[in-house]
């Protein structure tokens, strides 16, 4: 059961509203947990298991970090000795928080890259022509564990630094951890986000109502008419990259990064909405990113949830250890400010983006994406002082249209590229198809009709083109922080109601669903 | 929530309901109501009384695996393919009893891959939900027409006895697309039998029992497919077929007679054969058919006329 | 405070820090910026700044900024 089947818009999701809805306020959250725990049930079965055991554990520790520092404060009153004893119970709460991190990130390990390690063990044995002995094994990964384990990671965290306090009530806490809308693809939310407000069981409002289900069909709007219709011509290209060279493989990573955009913040947008109807604020995973300036812009616009949790439990973290302050005063001294900047973030930045790289996946073309974006990231630093000289000595307006179309083009150019080598099956086919871009370049593709072979009609062109066009013209919109709901809420009752017959039906006509397709995948909850 | 609001509410979805009721009877050419498990029956339902030679049936593994029009451009049997995508046995069971009133068919293909299939409750609650919006609301059924609407139109214009691809295939799935399988071989031997479910059980012997009744010489087959096949369930499927003396044709051990090819064979990594494949398989059966020596040759017969009108538009479509 | 006031302008010069109240927020200080603001803070103040500090609302201005230095100093 997927946000996008039948059974979840029609049936699972409306009876779960409905329960809401008529049970009084303090057991709306255990409908919500219950609920919770059956779409888990629905996907991974008996790994159910497993999401209760971690959500005790994570629980239990929060309390045991609280408990050890109510501890200090009572030694720390009678001590003569406060730093010696300040020293032991900071060790102590470290290990505390370790044990809780490291079982969530051990099983995480275990379960979704031991088959990497070993494989890459059995290649290196294989170069010493040894034998390779360590089997690999395939398990069954429990949906959404990528997700959940940082949103489990950052409870843990909060509480070591006292940012939150430790939750005493488990079912608060289960129902933060396992929320079913954001279970399959996030968006990463804190604790101190969504908790509250999720356990809170607020009365479903008539706006939340409208404005949440309005949500959900833009969302559809984008995983059906854009995401899925273009599913085949990607799938072709991207499985059998051999027969494809030059403009082709260009299509294939243009469309390839609308699809993963349509597909990925279209899900959210579901999650989004269904939060909004029950009164909960869930945050927002894009900003439309492909206005962006520079490649470290479009990271803050294009799965913020994933950046700002990199940046708070990776990049700072790292930058605040002893050596990371150390080297940092260092650069400065010896490079000057700017230079020795960049240089004291290097090594933050180079942990976060092998973190994304490899949170993506096990395969060296996940790792191959994190450091191409820490290269041009370092780049963009780096130069940005002599950008600036540079355009102002060449009296060029950097507002202006024509330098923004210049650094627009140039982040599309990074961003196609880097989903070349994402969504390639591996490092070396993306380099292959990236070489191929130039040995194989003709320009009778466009006219042959070859196109059209890749099983996308020239009707499905129309439909995804019509699409892309709206979402440019709500980006657009979006952009000059306009709220098109809060707009059309201002609209006189047959016009807001022709509007949305109207966008219902675009979506129910125009998406690709039913007889003739195969249902498509939420492209994240595979990572 | 105030009353007006409820009211508000009430009034949209009233609205929704009309105007999608409507709109499903309005846009939609060639709108038949039929619900999505009896499709095939009307489709073979165009096909004059008994015309048709052999059956075959199963689930998605027989709609992609045997195209009768290759078949027929070889040898002239008749055939028509009834499998239907995600079938469970009793479905097969139910739409061949019905499909039998009209055709008095002499061999039976049963494909093997529905025998295996776990009762998924939640699959089938999935398609329950589906189905039902699906009788609902046409419209959310027939909604791709709008790709065919011009087209259709222009057809119907010219040739009023044009219904569309589905007579041309006569059931079969045309997918010409490829997504090689790339795990390697995938036969082993093995001792094992795989159980096969009560439920399918019982169906199975219910479809063995009607092709007894009505003296039809049923035979199972497999399709080649290193997704689903494993050496216990051809174990399983060997024992029910010497228990009730039928024939069982396995394509994924007949690697030499049926050279699948599987860069180029499949069209979803091994799950399904494609077009492609389906030829290879089709070419097989063809001989088997001819060897056997039951079917008769209506190329030349003037009243199957036809048939090889279809193999024109047949062979246009499959671009041979 | 006269002391943070300088070391903030000596970071990112420009910006009135008396009045401003959304450093993080407007995205006057980006997280270099920050990084760069740490050491010389602890330096001058004589605090460890950890990771648990590094929430928007402790930069968000030169008040809250020096409010943490002194919660920081008391600890």
């Amino acid at each position: 059961m997927t946000y996008n089947s039948p059974l979840y818009l029609f049936a699972f999701f409306p009876l779960v509203l409905a329960a809401y809805y008529i049970s009084p306020q303090r057991h709306r959250s255990r409908v919500l947990l219950l609920a919770s725990y059956i779409f888990f049930y629905s996907i991974s079965g008996k790994l159910l298991i497993y999401l209760l055991l971690s959500t005790l554990l994570i629980h239990h520790t929060g309390l045991w970090l609280d408990h050890c520092r109510s501890e200090e404060k009572k030694e720390l009153a009678v001590t003569q000795d406060k730093k010696a004893s300040k020293a032991v119970f900071a060790k102590k709460r470290r290990h505390i928080l370790w044990f809780g991190i490291g079982f969530q990130l051990g099983i995480l390990l275990l379960l979704k890259y031991s088959n990497f390690f070993v494989s890459n063990l059995n290649d290196v044995m294989n170069l010493f022509s040894l034998k390779s002995i360590l089997p690999a094994t395939h398990f069954v990964v429990p949906i959404g564990i990528s997700f959940y384990t940082l949103q489990a990671v950052s409870y843990l965290v909060d509480v070591y630094y006292e940012k939150i306090k430790p939750d005493d009530n488990l079912e608060r806490l289960a129902l933060y951890l396992a929320f079913f809308p954001t279970l399959m693809e996030g968006p990463i939310s804190r604790y101190s986000q969504v908790a509250e407000s999720l356990y809170e069981g607020k009365q479903i409002q008539y706006k939340n109502l409208t404005y949440g289900l309005q949500r959900i069909l833009w969302g559809l709007f984008k995983k059906l008419i854009i995401a899925d219709r273009l599913n085949p011509l990607v799938e072709s290209i991207f499985n059998t990259p051999g027969n494809y060279s030059g403009i082709t493989i260009i299509i294939g990573a243009v469309l390839y990064t609308f699809q993963l955009y349509a597909d990925f913040s279209g899900c959210i947008d579901m999650t989004i909405g269904a939060g909004e109807i029950l009164g909960v604020t869930i945050p927002e995973n894009f900003r439309q990113p492909f206005f962006a300036k520079t490649a470290s812009e479009f990271w803050r616009r294009w799965h913020i949830t994933l950046g700002t949790w990199l940046k708070d439990y990776v990049f700072y973290p790292i930058s605040l250890t002893k050596f990371g302050k150390k080297l940092g005063k260092k650069s400065r001294e010896k490079f000057g400010k700017h230079l020795g900047q960049v240089l004291s973030t290097s090594l933050p930045l180079f942990g976060v983006w092998m973190a994304n790289g490899f949170w993506h996946g096990t395969g060296w073309h996940y790792i191959f994406f994190g450091m191409y974006y820490l290269a041009i990231i370092l780049f963009e630093n780096l130069t940005e002082p002599a950008v600036v000289t540079l355009t102002n000595a060449l009296h060029i307006n950097r507002e202006r249209i024509p330098y923004r179309i210049f650094q627009t083009v140039k982040l599309l150019i990074i961003v196609f590229i880097g989903e070349l080598f994402f969504a390639a099956r591996s490092l070396s086919q993306g380099f292959q198809m990236f070489a191929s871009i130039f040995t194989g370049f003709n320009w009778s593709v466009l006219t042959d009709g070859s196109l059209l072979k890749l099983g996308v009609s020239i009707q499905d062109f129309f439909a995804v083109f019509f699409g892309l066009v709206t979402l440019l013209i709500v980006g657009v919109i979006h952009e000059r922080g306009i709220s098109i709901r809060d707009r059309i809420s201002t609209w006189r009752m047959p016009a807001r109601f022709g509007f949305l017959y109207a966008a219902i039906i675009v979506v129910l006509i125009l998406g690709a669903y039913g007889e003739g397709y195969l249902p498509v995948k939420l492209i994240y909850a595979g990572f | 929530m105030k009353i007006n609001n409820k009211a508000k509410i009430v009034l949209f979805l009233s609205g929704l309901f009309i105007l999608l009721y409507g709109l499903s009877y309005v846009i939609l050419p060639n709108n038949t109501m039929d619900s999505g498990l009896y499709k095939k029956t009307n489709s073979i339902a165009s096909e004059p009384e008994n015309t048709i030679d052999y059956l075959v049936i199963g689930d998605s593994e027989a709609v992609s695996s045997i195209s009768p029009m290759e078949i027929w451009k070889d040898y002239g049997y008749t055939g028509y393919n009834i499998g239907v995508p995600g079938q469970r046995l009793q479905d097969t069971y139910y739409l061949l009893e019905k499909v039998l009133k009209k055709q008095s068919p002499k061999i039976i293909f049963l494909e093997t891959n529905a025998f295996y299939r776990d009762f998924k409750y939640l699959n089938a609650l999935d398609n329950m939900v589906d189905e039902n919006m699906k009788n609902l609301f046409p419209v959310y059924k027939f909604h791709s027409n709008w790709k065919y609407f011009h087209l259709n139109m222009l057809r119907n214009l010219k040739d009023k006895a044009a219904d569309g691809p589905i007579v041309t295939y006569k059931g079969f799935k045309y997918v010409p697309v490829i997504n090689p399988y790339k795990g390697g071989p995938y036969v082993k031997e093995s001792e094992s039998i795989y159980p096969i479910g009560d439920q399918p059980s019982q169906y199975i012997n219910n479809i063995i029992q009607l092709c007894k009744d009505q003296n039809i010489q049923l035979i199972l087959y497999s399709t080649p497919t290193p997704k689903n096949w494993t050496a216990s369930k051809h174990n399983s499927a060997t024992a029910l077929a010497n228990e009730n003396q039928l024939k069982f044709i396995d394509f994924n051990i007949m690697q030499d007679e049926v050279p699948f090819d599987w860069q180029k064979d499949t069209r979803d990594e091994g799950d399904h054969p494609n077009y492609f494949g389906s030829v290879k398989i089709s070419n097989y059966i063809g001989a088997f058919l001819a060897k056997e020596g039951t079917l008769t040759d209506y190329r030349k017969d003037k009243k199957y006329e036809s048939w090889n009108q279809d193999l024109i538009a047949y062979k246009k479509l499959t671009k041979q | 405070m006269e002391q943070l006031l300088e070391i903030l302008n000596g970071i990112n010069p420009g910006i009135d820090y008396e009045t401003e109240t959304k450093l993080i927020d407007g995205g006057l200080l980006d997280s270099f910026s920050i990084l760069s603001l740490i050491p010389e803070l602890e330096d001058a103040f004589d605090v460890e700044i950890t990771p648990g500090e590094m929430i928007p609302t402790n930069f968000n201005s030169a008040d809250a900024i020096w409010n943490m230095i002194n919660h920081l100093q008391e600890d």
